[in-house]
């Protein structure tokens, strides 16, 4: 049993932590910008700059501040909810990631539910006949899973369904239909992963003695493994979820980009291509936090599952 | 008179051993024959592509344009798998591609083993603030938006071979130092390693000549899948525009050039897509088996 002045002291911990890694990841990033390149000279490209234009846009955007100045004005800017403005757009960084991250939590949600769909069935039936053909079957399309091209795979997926036989549309927002496809994509892409999560668990599960009993005291299968089996086989599964999100971002990016989905990830691709470094640095930031975020959730979620986890 | 066997013919005998055994384990595993057999496809593309008329394989001739494959009405023997908007051999340019995608993959494999074996050793055998310290860097990678900062360094410092190797190392070592620690952490107190603390060894003994060999199957099954991520991942960059160089064909920017003919040509996507995906499935084929034969409870 967790106490719950023991469990306010373990978030405290944590959260701790978490802004600790956030802030290491935001000192990363600004360094790594600035150190690979001068944004004021990529940003006057093509216009054969001289030197003095050079000066007044580093004047003008900052950039001629030693290091720690510009990271402190950033970091006090960040603590206030102000993460700078986009370069390209001349708008505030933060409010651009605002609009977009309801599409892309919209995929993102789409794709594990599509990805659940196919992933417990798929493990269910590879647990209950371990080393058989079908255990086989399953194995093989986990392996494959991970050995798609998500973008490609985004891009046959429209070549049938768009192109050849024009049932949905290969872009858009805002339909239904236009989620299918990019939904379809991030979902067979992540459902590799989470089809052995599921099989594994569910081989644990039904090791133990309670299924035994379950089984004994002549309940259907079919009871013994969705009432009894399954319910215990989630807690891995939801444990091992974090380590798919990184899995799942690298999915999301390239989904949004073959479907020109208006997500974080379509976003951070364009301010990569304009070379907008506030709106990559930003971005960075803010999926950082949201990934950290996530994961703490995550291990909440798993103490609240199974009342017999200690806090280490 | 019968000689004494010395420890090296006992470790020698031993190795060949445990190679029959594989060899036993390996034909009758029908995913790791086929796995192999796309490795061998991707391997011998690498090494006999080049050989094979450099030029002649990508030569443009735009009045073969956009051919359809062998197979199709239309297809030409001359262009088995069809041609590109510039009239190149599609099946050429894929085979040309292999090169670029496997060299890199290997090349930072390697790096990132390197590395990241070196670290896992260290913290895992010496521990210490510096150890806990790298660490705690592997743990960092985990809330790591990695895609969105190998973006960024792509498009930052521009195209260039030893750059991709470099984002992709980055993104690989940390698995190695996590596992080789773990490892490290359980052999550190086998008698074997007493012993040779006992008779005086140095520490870098123990390490490299004690500890490294007992470890190296795990290393080598995470090298396996690595090859196959790291071709993901510079396919992916490659399709962004952020591969080695636009001018170079290789299967991600092939991919990319296809999707604006994905209404007329849609060889252009498709054949390059499956180059990539049989050559990242033999990987993971290959590695899957490995993990199993070095780890038999696991997956069973």
């Amino acid at each position: 049993m967790i106490w719950p002045l023991d469990l306010a002291w373990y978030v405290v911990r944590r959260l701790v932590n978490a802004a600790a890694v956030i802030l290491l990841v935001s000192v990363v990033v600004f360094v790594a910008i600035r150190l690979t390149g001068d944004p004021a000279a990529s940003m006057l490209q093509g216009v054969e700059p001289t030197r003095q234009a050079i000066d007044q846009l580093r004047h003008a955007l900052g950039l001629d501040q030693p290091l720690w100045r510009q990271y402190e004005l950033f970091l006090a800017g960040a603590l206030h909810g102000n993460l700078g403005t986009s370069y390209d757009t001349g708008q505030p960084v933060a409010s651009l990631i605002g609009s977009r991250l309801g599409a892309t939590a919209l995929l993102a949600v789409a794709g594990l539910v599509v990805g659940a769909l196919i992933a417990f069935p798929v493990g269910i039936i590879a647990a209950l006949r371990p080393n058989s053909l079908v255990d086989l079957g399953a194995r093989m399309f986990a392996l494959a899973g991970i050995s798609f091209p998500n973008f490609w795979l985004g891009i046959m997926l429209i070549t049938i369904f768009s192109v050849a036989l024009r049932w949905l549309p290969a872009s858009g927002y805002g339909t239904w239909q236009s989620l299918v496809l990019p939904a379809l994509t991030l979902g067979l892409i992540l459902s590799g992963i989470q089809s052995r999560l599921v099989r594994s668990s569910m081989l644990e599960v039904l090791r133990h003695d309670y299924v035994r009993t379950a089984r004994a005291k002549g309940l259907k299968e079919r009871s013994v493994i969705m009432r009894h089996a399954l319910r215990n086989a989630l807690i891995p599964v939801v444990t091992y979820m974090g380590s798919t999100f990184g899995a799942l971002l690298g999915g999301i990016v390239f989904v949004e980009v073959v479907f020109s989905w208006p997500g974080i990830g379509s976003l951070a691709y364009q301010a990569v291509e304009q070379r907008d470094f506030p709106l990559v640095q930003g971005i960075v930031v803010v999926t950082a936090s949201l990934l950290v975020l996530m994961n703490l959730l995550v291990d909440l979620l798993y103490l609240l599952l199974d009342p017999q986890i200690h806090l280490e | 008179m019968i000689a004494p066997a010395s420890p090296e013919d006992t470790q020698q005998e031993t190795r060949q051993r445990k190679g029959r055994r594989l060899a036993r384990l390996f034909v009758r595993s029908p995913s790791a024959v086929i796995g192999a057999l796309f490795v061998l496809l991707t391997v011998l593309a690498t090494v006999f592509g080049p050989l094979l008329e450099p030029h002649a394989a990508t030569a443009i001739n735009l009045n073969e344009a956009l051919l359809p494959p062998i197979f199709v009405h239309g297809g030409s023997a001359m262009y088995p798998l069809g041609s590109d908007y510039l009239g190149r051999n599609l099946l050429g340019m894929i085979v040309s591609g292999t090169r670029i995608s496997v060299d890199l993959a290997v090349l930072a494999v390697l790096c990132s083993m390197a590395v990241g074996t070196l670290i896992g050793l260290y913290s895992g055998y010496a521990g210490g603030w510096l150890g806990n310290l790298l660490m705690r860097l592997t743990d960092l990678q985990m809330a790591f938006p990695f895609i969105l900062m190998a973006l960024t360094l792509m498009a930052i410092s521009g195209p260039g071979l030893w750059k991709v190797v470099v984002v992709l190392a980055l993104s690989g070592w940390t698995d190695y130092a996590r596992i080789v620690r773990s490892q490290t952490l359980q052999q550190r107190h086998m008698l074997y390693v007493n012993a040779a603390q006992a008779s005086g060894a140095s520490r870098a003994r123990i390490i490299f000549r004690h500890i490294l060999p007992n470890i190296s199957d795990s290393v080598i099954v995470l090298a396996t899948m690595n090859i196959a991520v790291n071709i993901l991942l510079e396919a992916g960059l490659a399709f962004l525009g952020l591969g080695i160089s636009p001018s170079t064909p290789s299967w991600g920017s092939m991919v990319a050039d296809g999707r604006n003919y994905i209404e007329t040509a849609w060889w252009l996507t498709v054949f390059p897509g499956f180059a990539i995906f049989f050559s990242v499935m033999g990987f993971n084929l290959l590695g899957d088996w490995l993990r199993d034969v070095n780890d038999p409870s696991h997956g069973h």
